[in-house]
């Protein structure tokens, strides 16, 4: 039987011996760090679709595991990204919450949230539709205008540019 | 084949930070095998709670009867998680490894995992039976059983943990000689494990941030952590019985 050898770990005061590329060992990069660099960028597009936690949680998972004795720059930029990713979806959601509380609605759907019925398909759409609807009114929007006005493709926030208004034509610059 | 197990005490433990890093310098080389056994670990897991979760939202009977399979299960997916320590250390000592260490404990006496295993569950059992106990008799005296089950969830779990942290190494010394026997075992690993609980409870609880990430990750993270915390643990066992290689 082959006799365990350990690999050694080097004094700090000794330079520490370079891998190819001519970079130290600790900062080569490694599959660990390339997945934490493209779950850090899926972490920051996730924003889109709700997925930022789980992608900038498993990059956060992979660059610290692909640490040797220091990050290398992949895994660096793949912490950062993630950290971002996850930091903006928590600023994200306060402001959620923070709108939800200052229009009262924040104790009424968090109770039907928390009874909500897991056998009922439509539960979930029918929340999310209700507090779109108390949103609007809450901000004096009238729930009918902003769906008429979706689909003529217009914005009922703006008083000047109603449904029954027409747009002027401004006709862009030109180049 | 062991090796001649010698004196720790001569010799300090490595830091855990130091092992930890070992682990992952050790894994970086190549994750394949270990994400595979560990991918197969969780997917048994997973199985086995499939397989018991209608018996366990059922009545008393079924319930009971959903326990007991699901201990079983347990059982055998211990000892496909024990063939994983022994890819492990087969691993980090050099030596030769495939797919087939997943299977090691299957044949080369599972008697031996599945009476340490068995032991294990029954402090288990032995630590969570009185406080059902009190739980049931709650009706009778409320403060009085509440009280007694908060002193036993704090007593216990440290006479639990005291007994677990000694015998945690038994696998690994089974693992280690093929020849020793359970009782033995028992005692080296109590023997081994004197003046370092502490610290193997500190590696343990390092890796509670790491679970806690992956639960953010619905539970893919542990594809990766798994096998992380396992070779850590491997890099433990190996500095506590030969610390002259370390």
């Amino acid at each position: 039987m082959e006799p365990f050898k350990q690999q050694d770990f080097k004094h700090p005061q000794y330079p520490e011996p370079l891998g190819p590329g001519g970079l130290p060992e600790s900062l080569q990069s490694n599959g660990m760090a390339r997945a934490a660099a493209i779950c850090g960028v899926l972490s920051l597009v996730g924003l889109f679709f709700n997925a930022s936690v789980f992608f900038g949680a498993l990059g956060i998972l992979f660059a610290l595991l692909s640490r040797h004795k220091r990050f290398c720059n992949q895994a660096k930029a793949g912490l950062i990204m993630s950290i971002s990713g996850i930091g903006i979806f928590l600023a994200m959601l306060a402001v959620s919450i923070s709108i939800l509380a200052s229009a009262g609605l924040l104790k009424k759907y968090t109770d039907r949230v928390v009874h909500i019925d897991p056998n009922d398909p439509t539960a979930v759409t029918d929340i999310e539709e209700d507090l779109l609807n108390d949103l609007l009114k809450a901000y004096g929007i009238d729930p009918k205008d902003f769906r008429s006005s979706q689909i003529q493709g217009n914005s009922p926030i703006d008083p000047s540019i109603g449904h029954d208004t027409e747009i002027p034509q401004t006709g862009g610059t030109t180049l | 084949m062991s090796k001649q197990v010698s004196s720790s005490a001569d010799l300090p433990l490595p830091a855990n930070g130091i092992l930890k890093q070992k682990a992952r310098d050790e894994l970086n080389k190549s994750w394949n095998l270990p994400v595979l056994f560990s991918l197969t670990l969780l997917l048994l897991a997973a199985g086995a709670g499939a397989v018991t979760l209608p018996l366990a939202s059922g009545q008393t009977p079924g319930v009971i009867l959903g326990f007991f399979i699901e201990l079983i299960l347990l059982l055998i997916i211990r000892l496909f998680a024990f063939g994983a320590y022994r890819h492990l250390m087969q691993r980090i000592r050099r030596e030769e490894t495939d797919y087939r260490d997943l299977i090691y404990v299957f044949r080369h006496q599972p008697d031996r995992f599945l009476l340490v295993s068995l032991a294990q569950a029954g402090l288990l059992a032995a630590y969570l039976l009185p406080i059902y106990a009190f739980a049931c008799l709650m009706r009778y005296s409320f403060a009085v059983m509440l009280t007694l089950i908060i002193l036993w969830v704090i007593i216990g779990a440290a006479l639990l943990g005291s007994i677990l942290l000694a015998t945690v190494q038994t696998p690994f010394l089974l693992l280690d000689d093929a020849d020793l026997k359970v009782q033995k075992a028992l005692r080296m690993s109590a023997r081994v494990m004197r003046g370092y609980r502490v610290q193997y409870l500190k590696l343990v609880l390092s890796f509670l941030p790491w679970l806690l990430l992956s639960i953010l990750t619905l539970g893919v993270g542990l594809i990766w952590l798994l096998p992380y915390m396992m070779t850590s643990f491997t890099f433990f066992f190996d500095a506590l019985l030969y610390p002259a290689e370390i």
